[in-house]
């Protein structure tokens, strides 16, 4: 991961008065419980309540999803932590709305408006980036998401995240 | 084919394969099969008197080492004992390699004789955590344990071994690199352009500060931040985990900073104008109220872990990697975009000067009660250069900081982020077993050394020539101290005076113990101390009513600083001390 020396590191002048705003972790562990545990006791010390949860266990990795909300100052020190935890593979973060080319739809297993069935229908050229107990976070390629299907999600409640960072 | 060899076989090769020198450890139930097959190993190791030395011990080793130190305990409270130890060692950042025994695999979760959930215990306060299932992944786990602890940013690392798998015979398979995985694994994040852009913000300040923490210790970067001292003539203050990477004598020293930082190294923090902080964390102790830590200061960290970055201040610019080597792009940077990099900083070493002049570090020298900053000063002018000084925590360890003349790294032992006490006892020990010709000198206060005391045992044992010098004031001096100042001198529970002679203790274990209470008599106490080629004690009777001072108080910004005690008469000093004691 890159930064730019423009870029201004830390808790943000305004702290906790930041408005909160939804963001999405998938975390990609060694095949141990013991880094699954590892991650779960870091988001409890840091204070990260998390709304939403879904594992998978994959071959040879096991996957987290969280999705919780936070404060933007917070969450650069969040990932890094994450990323630099021992037995981490793989972490990417994402922030709801963020930019203008959102370019993930997450979809909530809990959520019925829509099955998760129609979602190839819906975005054709999209790649599932995680899946799990009934969620499912597709990476639509930008430009490749007809408005109509942009819209019929968002009005069925599913989340449109942009990707912040990934190790 | 190979003859199959048992687990702990395996283990013992390992560890000889990581060029393991030396173990500290206590044996117990489930590792007994290792200790039998420690009998025959070559590899040496330190009995010690509770797990929790070990630790320490194995911490103080590779402090003064830089490889990691081992430690080995059985399981349940073998390896809760442990536990302390290791969280230190997660907060100063210090490779430890623990090898805690574990029932068999067959009674984890069945809640065996002295089961403990070690690997659950230790997920917080370790880098890694192992659970080892079977002989045969002994090799690749013990290798990967060594490579954690010292890659990155150095930390413990933990392998439970359950009895099982130390009994259970297998062919081994060594990882293929057999000279050890010792040796920083360097990491760097940062562009050509940041250190473009660092260079340039030092070579536009005028009011600059290096800020050097045990980060430029663990990546060996002091010929670096020596060399851009100098270079840009640019002052240094060092954390409490930072002292030794710069030496105390040179005329760019600043000391120590944070709430007992001198009043001089505070106030040019205060008033830089850039702030290069190298391997340090922005610590609380460091920065006082964080909203006036050096407010006027742009920042550079350099670190090798991301999240260190802005995790407790804004910085300008963060360069993610080694401490080393982010500091000689740097120097390279500004000798090739100006020969000169010095500019005219004199006007800020002057104004630091005058800072240092008017509140100079300072304490009563013509006392007849041993002040036990001039138990420090003396000690420090006695020694040699690469004397390793061990501290526990409290105020002597903020005198020893303050007042010892530092001259090399790696020669500062102290539990700086969990600030243990009882650590420098055993830590003194661990290091003197990696240089036994060094001197090596515990400095310890009778509230911590009662903590670890147990361990004269093991010094008198190995004959490890360690020097204790116990500073007795009889009372758990920092506490006493907040309680005076901060808590309207109601002093609750701080009375140490219920305490054994330690020089008869030391004395009944066969170390040599001296007691002294005149200020006339340390001179000499210390010299005959450091003369001695055996362990030895010597319990200091210090005023009991002495203060570190500065002291910035909690809450309060470094400038708000307390310099020195409130002036006020004291006609009868008998009244006032007995006063302490009877509250």
């Amino acid at each position: 991961m890159r930064r730019k020396f423009s870029t201004t590191f830390g808790p943000s002048k305004l702290g906790k008065k930041d408005a909160a705003v939804k963001w999405l972790f998938t975390i990609d562990t060694e095949e141990d419980l013991i880094v699954f545990c590892r991650l779960i006791n870091i988001f409890r010390r840091k204070g990260v309540k998390i709304s939403w949860m879904s594992t998978a266990a994959l071959s040879g990795a096991y996957r987290i999803l969280a999705v919780f909300q936070g404060h933007p100052g917070e969450m650069d020190h969040i990932f890094n932590f994450i990323r630099r935890t021992e037995g981490v593979l793989h972490v990417a973060y994402y922030q709801e709305g963020g930019a203008d080319a959102a370019s993930f739809v997450f979809a909530d297993g809990k959520m019925e408006a829509l099955g998760t069935a129609r979602w190839p229908d819906l975005f054709p050229q999209a790649r599932v980036a995680f899946a799990g107990q009934g969620s499912l976070l597709l990476e639509i390629p930008p430009g490749s998401a007809p408005e109509a299907a942009l819209s019929t999600s968002q009005a069925a409640g599913f989340g449109r995240f942009s990707r912040v960072s990934e190790s | 084919m190979e003859t199959p060899v048992t687990g702990s076989e395996i283990l013992l090769e390992s560890l000889k394969r990581e060029n393991v020198e030396v173990v500290f450890g206590l044996p117990g139930g489930a590792v007994l099969p290792l200790y039998d097959a420690l009998y025959s190993a070559g590899i040496r190791h330190l009995l010690v008197r509770h797990e929790q030395a070990a630790g320490f011990a194995a911490d103080g080793y590779a402090r003064v080492t830089g490889k990691p130190g081992v430690c080995l305990v059985t399981s349940g409270p073998g390896a809760t004992n442990l536990i302390t130890a290791l969280t230190s060692a997660q907060m100063d950042s210090i490779p430890i390699v623990a090898l805690t025994g574990q029932v068999p695999q067959s009674l984890i979760g069945k809640d065996g004789f002295q089961e403990a959930d070690t690997i659950g215990i230790s997920l917080p306060c370790t880098k890694q955590s192992f659970l080892v299932r079977s002989a045969a992944e002994i090799p690749r786990v013990i290798h990967r344990a060594f490579q954690t602890a010292v890659s990155g940013r150095p930390g413990p690392v933990l392998v439970d071994l359950p009895k099982s798998a130390l009994l259970e015979k297998t062919t081994p398979h060594y990882p293929h690199n057999e000279s050890g995985a010792q040796g920083t694994l360097r990491r760097r994040e940062w562009d050509q352009e940041e250190i473009e852009c660092a260079a340039a913000m030092i070579l536009e300040s005028r009011r600059a500060v290096l800020y050097a923490g045990g980060g430029t210790i663990h990546s060996e970067a002091w010929p670096e931040l020596s060399e851009l001292a100098e270079l840009s003539q640019i002052p240094v203050t060092t954390t409490l985990m930072g002292l030794g990477a710069f030496p105390s004598c040179h005329p760019l020293s600043l000391g120590m900073l944070g709430m007992h930082g001198s009043y001089s190294t505070n106030m040019a923090v205060c008033e830089s104008d850039l702030l290069i902080a190298v391997g340090a964390r922005f610590d609380d102790r460091v920065t006082g109220r964080l909203k006036d830590f050096a407010a006027e200061a742009r920042k550079i960290q350099i670190d090798v872990d991301p999240s260190e970055a802005g995790k407790n201040v804004r910085v300008d610019l963060a360069l993610i990697g080694d401490a080393k080597e982010a500091l000689r792009a740097i120097i390279a940077a500004l000798k090739r975009g100006r020969p000169s990099a010095a500019r005219d900083r004199r006007a800020w070493l002057d104004r630091i000067d005058g800072w240092r002049r008017e509140h100079p570090l300072q304490y009563d020298k013509s006392a007849d009660s041993v002040k036990p900053q001039f138990v420090i000063e003396t000690i420090s002018r006695h020694v040699d250069e690469d004397a390793i000084i061990a501290v526990d925590v409290g105020q002597h360890q903020m005198w020893a900081a303050q007042f010892y003349d530092f001259y090399q790294p790696r020669t500062w032992l102290s539990s700086s982020g969990l600030g243990s006490m009882g650590y420098g006892f055993p830590a003194a020990m661990g290091a003197q077993l990696a240089f036994p010709d060094r001197q090596t000198i515990a400095i310890v206060g009778d509230g911590g050394f009662q903590m670890t005391l147990n361990d004269l045992a093991t010094a008198a044992q190995y004959r490890v020539p360690v020097k204790i010098v116990v500073l007795n004031n009889r009372a758990l001096g920092m506490v006493r101290q907040w309680q005076e100042i901060f808590f309207e001198k109601r002093y609750c529970d701080i009375d140490l005076n219920f305490a054994p002679d330690f020089a008869k203790l030391a004395e009944s274990y066969g170390i040599r113990g001296r007691k002294v209470e005149h200020q006339k008599d340390v001179d000499g106490a210390v010299r005959e101390m450091l003369s001695d080629r055996n362990p030895c004690l010597i319990d200091f009777w210090v005023d009991p009513a002495e203060n570190v001072y500065p002291i910035v108080p909690p809450g309060a910004s470094l400038a708000e600083m307390i310099v020195e005690p409130p002036r006020v008469q004291i006609e009868d000093e008998e009244e006032v001390l007995d006063d302490l004691w009877t509250v």
